[in-house]
Protein backbone atom coordinates (compact mmCIF):
# COMPACT_ATOMS: atom_id res chain seq x y z
CA UNK A 1 0.00 0.00 0.00
CA UNK A 2 1.32 3.51 -1.17
CA UNK A 3 1.07 7.09 0.20
CA UNK A 4 0.12 7.64 3.43
CA UNK A 5 -1.47 6.31 5.98
CA UNK A 6 -3.96 7.68 8.46
CA UNK A 7 -3.02 6.91 12.15
CA UNK A 8 -5.65 5.18 14.20
CA UNK A 9 -6.57 7.03 17.62
CA UNK A 10 -4.37 5.38 20.09
CA UNK A 11 -1.90 3.96 17.63
CA UNK A 12 1.82 4.73 18.25
CA UNK A 13 2.33 7.20 15.01
CA UNK A 14 -1.08 9.13 16.95
CA UNK A 15 0.68 9.24 20.38
CA UNK A 16 3.79 10.32 18.73
CA UNK A 17 2.47 13.16 16.71
CA UNK A 18 0.67 14.17 20.24
CA UNK A 19 3.61 13.86 21.64
CA UNK A 20 5.34 16.48 19.85
CA UNK A 21 2.67 18.99 19.94
CA UNK A 22 2.99 18.53 23.63
CA UNK A 23 6.51 19.26 23.53
CA UNK A 24 5.98 22.06 21.47
CA UNK A 25 3.73 23.67 24.07
CA UNK A 26 5.58 22.98 26.76
CA UNK A 27 8.62 24.92 25.10
CA UNK A 28 6.20 27.97 24.99
CA UNK A 29 4.88 27.70 28.44
CA UNK A 30 6.57 29.46 31.42
CA UNK A 31 5.32 30.65 34.38
CA UNK A 32 4.39 34.21 35.54
CA UNK A 33 6.78 34.68 38.58
CA UNK A 34 7.98 38.14 38.50
CA UNK A 35 4.10 38.60 39.12
CA UNK A 36 3.88 36.35 41.97
CA UNK A 37 7.44 37.88 43.35
CA UNK A 38 5.78 41.36 43.38
CA UNK A 39 2.61 38.96 45.66
CA UNK A 40 5.22 37.37 47.58
CA UNK A 41 7.19 40.98 48.28
CA UNK A 42 3.95 43.19 49.53
CA UNK A 43 2.39 39.67 51.84
CA UNK A 44 6.32 39.79 53.10
CA UNK A 45 6.42 43.79 54.07
CA UNK A 46 3.26 43.44 55.52
CA UNK A 47 4.06 40.71 57.73
CA UNK A 48 7.71 42.72 58.94
CA UNK A 49 5.16 45.44 59.51
CA UNK A 50 3.35 43.41 62.43
CA UNK A 51 6.14 41.63 62.95
CA UNK A 52 6.06 41.79 67.25
CA UNK A 53 9.66 42.45 67.75
CA UNK A 54 8.38 41.94 72.08
CA UNK A 55 9.34 38.80 73.50
CA UNK A 56 6.96 38.76 75.95
CA UNK A 57 4.33 36.25 76.02
CA UNK A 58 0.27 37.76 76.12
CA UNK A 59 -1.52 34.83 77.25
CA UNK A 60 -4.94 35.03 75.62
CA UNK A 61 -8.74 34.13 76.96
CA UNK A 62 -11.40 32.99 75.64
CA UNK A 63 -14.08 34.19 77.96
CA UNK A 64 -12.18 37.89 78.17
CA UNK A 65 -12.44 41.14 75.78
CA UNK A 66 -9.87 43.43 76.50
CA UNK A 67 -10.52 47.04 76.31
CA UNK A 68 -9.16 49.25 73.23
CA UNK A 69 -6.91 52.16 73.82
CA UNK A 70 -4.88 54.72 72.19
CA UNK A 71 -1.91 54.50 74.74
CA UNK A 72 1.50 53.55 73.40
CA UNK A 73 3.60 52.08 76.22
CA UNK A 74 5.35 49.32 74.71
CA UNK A 75 4.57 45.74 76.79
CA UNK A 76 6.65 44.64 79.77
CA UNK A 77 7.13 41.75 82.01
CA UNK A 78 5.98 40.28 85.42
CA UNK A 79 3.14 38.33 87.04
CA UNK A 80 0.40 38.43 84.97
CA UNK A 81 -3.71 38.98 86.80
CA UNK A 82 -6.00 38.15 84.77
CA UNK A 83 -9.90 38.79 85.37
CA UNK A 84 -11.76 36.86 82.81
CA UNK A 85 -15.65 36.62 82.61
CA UNK A 86 -15.54 33.44 85.08
CA UNK A 87 -12.46 33.66 86.88
CA UNK A 88 -9.31 35.90 88.03
CA UNK A 89 -6.23 33.88 87.77
CA UNK A 90 -2.31 34.60 88.07
CA UNK A 91 0.15 33.92 86.21
CA UNK A 92 -2.38 31.24 83.74
CA UNK A 93 -3.10 29.49 87.55
CA UNK A 94 -7.37 29.80 88.11
CA UNK A 95 -7.62 31.56 91.88
CA UNK A 96 -11.10 32.49 92.30
CA UNK A 97 -13.80 31.32 90.40
CA UNK A 98 -16.70 34.04 90.13
CA UNK A 99 -20.12 32.98 91.28
CA UNK A 100 -23.16 32.00 88.57
CA UNK A 101 -23.03 31.11 84.78
CA UNK A 102 -20.47 33.72 83.06
CA UNK A 103 -22.14 34.45 80.44
CA UNK A 104 -24.43 37.03 82.61
CA UNK A 105 -20.74 38.39 83.46
CA UNK A 106 -21.79 39.55 87.00
CA UNK A 107 -18.60 39.27 88.38
CA UNK A 108 -19.41 37.97 91.37
CA UNK A 109 -16.96 36.88 93.91
CA UNK A 110 -18.07 34.11 96.48
CA UNK A 111 -18.16 35.01 99.91
CA UNK A 112 -15.49 33.15 101.50
CA UNK A 113 -13.07 34.92 99.05
CA UNK A 114 -13.97 37.88 100.32
CA UNK A 115 -11.99 39.27 103.90
CA UNK A 116 -13.93 41.07 106.27
CA UNK A 117 -12.03 44.38 106.88
CA UNK A 118 -11.68 47.72 105.26
CA UNK A 119 -10.88 47.42 101.98
CA UNK A 120 -12.20 43.96 101.26
CA UNK A 121 -8.83 41.84 99.84
CA UNK A 122 -9.79 39.10 97.87
CA UNK A 123 -8.20 36.26 100.33
CA UNK A 124 -7.24 33.56 97.45
CA UNK A 125 -5.29 36.23 95.22
CA UNK A 126 -3.74 37.51 98.67
CA UNK A 127 -2.57 34.09 99.50
CA UNK A 128 -1.12 33.72 95.56
CA UNK A 129 0.51 36.77 95.58
CA UNK A 130 2.19 36.46 98.46
CA UNK A 131 3.58 33.20 98.00
CA UNK A 132 5.02 34.57 94.51
CA UNK A 133 6.71 37.18 96.75
CA UNK A 134 8.29 34.87 99.10
CA UNK A 135 9.34 33.15 96.41
CA UNK A 136 11.38 35.53 95.45
CA UNK A 137 12.24 36.76 98.49
CA UNK A 138 13.75 33.67 99.14
CA UNK A 139 15.41 33.48 95.36
CA UNK A 140 17.26 36.49 96.37
CA UNK A 141 18.21 35.59 99.79
CA UNK A 142 20.48 32.78 98.24
CA UNK A 143 22.04 35.20 96.13
CA UNK A 144 25.58 36.21 96.10
CA UNK A 145 24.49 39.94 97.06
CA UNK A 146 21.41 39.39 98.66
CA UNK A 147 20.85 43.63 99.62
CA UNK A 148 20.63 44.22 95.52
CA UNK A 149 18.60 41.18 94.48
CA UNK A 150 16.29 42.18 96.84
CA UNK A 151 16.12 45.91 94.83
CA UNK A 152 15.18 43.73 91.34
CA UNK A 153 12.18 43.53 92.89
CA UNK A 154 10.07 45.77 90.39
CA UNK A 155 6.54 45.79 92.69
CA UNK A 156 5.23 45.34 89.25
CA UNK A 157 1.44 43.98 88.56
CA UNK A 158 0.27 43.12 84.81
CA UNK A 159 -3.21 43.63 85.08
CA UNK A 160 -5.85 41.91 82.44
CA UNK A 161 -9.16 42.66 82.68
CA UNK A 162 -12.22 41.69 80.25
CA UNK A 163 -13.92 45.40 79.79
CA UNK A 164 -17.03 44.75 81.48
CA UNK A 165 -15.25 43.94 84.59
CA UNK A 166 -16.87 46.91 87.55
CA UNK A 167 -14.06 48.89 89.12
CA UNK A 168 -15.51 46.95 92.93
CA UNK A 169 -13.32 44.22 91.39
CA UNK A 170 -10.56 46.18 89.91
CA UNK A 171 -10.27 48.30 93.26
CA UNK A 172 -10.23 44.97 95.38
CA UNK A 173 -7.74 43.27 93.18
CA UNK A 174 -5.41 46.47 93.57
CA UNK A 175 -5.58 46.43 97.24
CA UNK A 176 -5.09 43.00 97.31
CA UNK A 177 -1.59 43.10 95.70
CA UNK A 178 -0.92 46.71 97.55
CA UNK A 179 -0.40 44.86 100.80
CA UNK A 180 1.06 42.32 99.24
CA UNK A 181 3.45 45.38 97.75
CA UNK A 182 3.10 45.55 94.62
CA UNK A 183 3.89 49.46 93.49
CA UNK A 184 2.86 49.91 90.21
CA UNK A 185 -0.31 48.11 87.97
CA UNK A 186 0.12 47.98 84.37
CA UNK A 187 -3.17 47.51 82.76
CA UNK A 188 -2.95 45.70 79.75
CA UNK A 189 -5.31 47.11 76.30
CA UNK A 190 -5.47 45.92 73.16
CA UNK A 191 -4.17 49.22 71.45
CA UNK A 192 -6.57 50.71 68.75
CA UNK A 193 -5.81 51.42 65.22
CA UNK A 194 -3.93 54.48 64.39
CA UNK A 195 -6.43 57.30 62.47
CA UNK B 1 23.33 44.12 6.81
CA UNK B 2 26.22 44.68 8.99
CA UNK B 3 26.28 45.88 12.85
CA UNK B 4 28.13 47.72 15.28
CA UNK B 5 29.68 44.90 17.89
CA UNK B 6 28.31 46.14 20.70
CA UNK B 7 25.27 46.14 19.71
CA UNK B 8 25.84 43.02 18.25
CA UNK B 9 26.73 41.79 22.27
CA UNK B 10 23.89 43.92 23.42
CA UNK B 11 20.95 42.76 21.74
CA UNK B 12 22.53 39.05 22.28
CA UNK B 13 22.97 39.30 26.04
CA UNK B 14 18.89 40.68 26.49
CA UNK B 15 17.88 37.53 24.84
CA UNK B 16 19.82 35.69 26.91
CA UNK B 17 19.82 36.93 30.38
CA UNK B 18 16.85 35.26 32.64
CA UNK B 19 16.62 35.96 36.12
CA UNK B 20 16.16 32.88 38.35
CA UNK B 21 13.47 33.62 40.14
CA UNK B 22 12.97 30.41 42.11
CA UNK B 23 15.34 30.51 44.50
CA UNK B 24 14.35 33.75 45.27
CA UNK B 25 10.74 32.90 45.60
CA UNK B 26 12.20 29.67 48.07
CA UNK B 27 13.08 32.44 50.60
CA UNK B 28 10.64 34.45 50.46
CA UNK B 29 7.82 31.21 50.86
CA UNK B 30 10.13 30.41 54.15
CA UNK B 31 10.65 33.88 55.33
CA UNK B 32 6.71 34.01 55.01
CA UNK B 33 6.56 31.21 57.22
CA UNK B 34 8.83 32.62 59.82
CA UNK B 35 6.87 36.15 59.72
CA UNK B 36 3.65 34.28 60.03
CA UNK B 37 4.78 32.49 63.16
CA UNK B 38 6.21 35.65 65.01
CA UNK B 39 3.27 38.02 63.75
CA UNK B 40 1.45 39.40 66.80
CA UNK B 41 -1.74 40.21 64.92
CA UNK B 42 -3.28 41.41 68.82
CA UNK B 43 -1.67 44.61 69.44
CA UNK B 44 -1.39 44.99 73.43
CA UNK B 45 -0.36 47.67 74.81
CA UNK B 46 -0.06 49.25 78.87
CA UNK B 47 -1.49 51.97 81.08
CA UNK B 48 0.41 52.18 84.04
CA UNK B 49 -0.90 53.46 87.04
CA UNK B 50 0.65 52.98 90.32
CA UNK B 51 -0.65 52.74 94.01
CA UNK B 52 -1.86 55.38 95.85
CA UNK B 53 0.18 55.94 99.03
CA UNK B 54 -0.18 57.47 102.37
CA UNK B 55 3.03 59.12 103.20
CA UNK B 56 4.02 59.47 107.18
CA UNK B 57 6.13 62.41 106.18
CA UNK B 58 5.31 66.04 107.63
CA UNK B 59 3.69 68.32 104.74
CA UNK B 60 6.27 70.26 102.83
CA UNK B 61 5.75 73.86 103.07
CA UNK B 62 4.60 75.03 99.64
CA UNK B 63 4.52 78.66 98.64
CA UNK B 64 0.73 77.99 97.67
CA UNK B 65 -1.58 74.32 98.00
CA UNK B 66 -1.20 71.69 94.90
CA UNK B 67 -3.89 71.29 92.73
CA UNK B 68 -4.45 67.91 93.47
CA UNK B 69 -6.97 67.11 90.54
CA UNK B 70 -9.93 64.89 91.41
CA UNK B 71 -12.41 63.21 88.84
CA UNK B 72 -15.16 61.83 90.48
CA UNK B 73 -16.34 59.43 88.07
CA UNK B 74 -20.37 58.15 89.21
CA UNK B 75 -22.73 56.72 86.88
CA UNK B 76 -24.31 59.58 85.48
CA UNK B 77 -21.66 61.99 85.15
CA UNK B 78 -18.12 63.18 86.49
CA UNK B 79 -17.36 65.98 88.77
CA UNK B 80 -13.82 67.69 87.96
CA UNK B 81 -12.55 69.54 91.25
CA UNK B 82 -9.47 70.33 93.19
CA UNK B 83 -9.11 68.97 96.97
CA UNK B 84 -7.60 72.35 97.63
CA UNK B 85 -10.29 74.37 95.51
CA UNK B 86 -7.82 75.78 93.26
CA UNK B 87 -10.67 75.57 90.63
CA UNK B 88 -14.05 75.20 90.53
CA UNK B 89 -16.03 72.41 90.11
CA UNK B 90 -16.79 71.20 86.45
CA UNK B 91 -19.62 68.52 86.30
CA UNK B 92 -19.82 66.75 82.89
CA UNK B 93 -23.07 64.54 82.81
CA UNK B 94 -23.50 61.51 80.31
CA UNK B 95 -24.63 62.24 76.84
CA UNK B 96 -26.17 59.13 75.41
CA UNK B 97 -25.33 57.04 78.30
CA UNK B 98 -21.83 57.62 77.45
CA UNK B 99 -19.95 59.83 79.45
CA UNK B 100 -18.67 63.36 77.71
CA UNK B 101 -15.14 62.45 77.20
CA UNK B 102 -14.53 65.80 74.63
CA UNK B 103 -15.46 68.24 77.06
CA UNK B 104 -13.60 66.29 79.81
CA UNK B 105 -10.64 66.73 77.54
CA UNK B 106 -10.84 70.16 76.95
CA UNK B 107 -11.77 71.20 80.59
CA UNK B 108 -8.25 69.44 81.32
CA UNK B 109 -6.14 70.77 78.59
CA UNK B 110 -6.90 73.84 79.78
CA UNK B 111 -6.32 73.14 83.87
CA UNK B 112 -3.14 71.96 82.26
CA UNK B 113 -1.91 75.06 80.81
CA UNK B 114 -2.88 76.87 83.88
CA UNK B 115 -1.16 74.39 85.82
CA UNK B 116 1.89 73.44 83.79
CA UNK B 117 3.45 71.72 86.79
CA UNK B 118 0.84 69.02 87.70
CA UNK B 119 0.84 65.85 86.14
CA UNK B 120 -1.31 64.12 88.29
CA UNK B 121 -5.32 63.12 88.22
CA UNK B 122 -7.01 61.23 91.06
CA UNK B 123 -9.63 59.51 89.98
CA UNK B 124 -13.00 58.23 92.23
CA UNK B 125 -14.65 55.75 90.63
CA UNK B 126 -18.16 54.40 91.82
CA UNK B 127 -17.76 50.47 91.99
CA UNK B 128 -20.18 49.67 88.94
CA UNK B 129 -17.83 51.41 86.81
CA UNK B 130 -17.01 49.16 83.61
CA UNK B 131 -13.43 49.04 82.90
CA UNK B 132 -13.49 49.88 79.66
CA UNK B 133 -15.05 52.96 80.39
CA UNK B 134 -12.29 53.70 82.97
CA UNK B 135 -9.59 52.97 80.26
CA UNK B 136 -11.77 55.76 78.09
CA UNK B 137 -11.67 58.14 80.47
CA UNK B 138 -7.86 57.55 81.45
CA UNK B 139 -6.84 58.11 77.62
CA UNK B 140 -9.00 61.17 78.05
CA UNK B 141 -6.94 62.33 80.82
CA UNK B 142 -3.72 61.47 79.62
CA UNK B 143 -3.20 61.69 75.66
CA UNK B 144 -2.49 65.17 74.39
CA UNK B 145 -4.47 64.97 71.13
CA UNK B 146 -2.96 66.72 67.61
CA UNK B 147 -6.00 69.04 67.62
CA UNK B 148 -4.74 70.40 71.35
CA UNK B 149 -2.68 73.86 72.31
CA UNK B 150 0.38 73.00 72.62
CA UNK B 151 1.54 72.64 76.76
CA UNK B 152 4.84 74.39 77.71
CA UNK B 153 7.76 71.56 77.50
CA UNK B 154 9.28 70.19 80.63
CA UNK B 155 12.83 69.29 81.80
CA UNK B 156 13.42 65.96 82.69
CA UNK B 157 15.63 64.48 85.45
CA UNK B 158 18.78 63.98 82.82
CA UNK B 159 18.38 68.21 82.86
CA UNK B 160 16.96 67.94 78.75
CA UNK B 161 14.41 69.76 77.52
CA UNK B 162 11.60 67.49 76.43
CA UNK B 163 7.87 68.11 74.62
CA UNK B 164 5.00 67.62 76.55
CA UNK B 165 2.89 64.40 75.16
CA UNK B 166 0.72 64.00 77.72
CA UNK B 167 -2.09 66.38 79.68
CA UNK B 168 -2.06 64.53 82.74
CA UNK B 169 0.12 61.04 82.66
CA UNK B 170 0.00 59.96 85.90
CA UNK B 171 -3.51 58.76 86.88
CA UNK B 172 -4.14 57.38 90.21
CA UNK B 173 -7.21 54.91 91.89
CA UNK B 174 -7.70 57.58 94.84
CA UNK B 175 -10.33 55.04 96.63
CA UNK B 176 -8.80 52.18 96.44
CA UNK B 177 -8.99 51.30 100.19
CA UNK B 178 -12.31 53.17 100.94
CA UNK B 179 -13.99 52.11 97.91
CA UNK B 180 -16.24 55.45 97.89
Amino acid sequence: MSGLSIPQPGSSASSHRRGRARRQRNRAFSLQLTSMMDVLIIIVIFLLKSYGLSIMQVPQEDKMTLPVSKSTEVFGEGIILMIAKDQISVDAEPVVQFVGDWNEAKFELPEDAKANELGGRILPVYDVLKKKKEEFDALAARAPNPEEARKKWTGELLVQADKEVPYDVIRRVMFTAGLVGFKQFRLTVEKQAED
Amino acid sequence: MLRRPSKRRSGRRLEDIELPLIPIMDAFVTLIAFLLLATSLLAVTLIDTPVPVVSNEPEEKMKEKPLALQLKIGKDELALSSAFNRIPVQKFPKVEKDYDLVKLHEALVQIRLQFPLDKSIVFMPEAEVKYDELVKLMDASRLLLKTDPPLPNYVDKEGVDRVEQFVFPNVVFGNVISGN
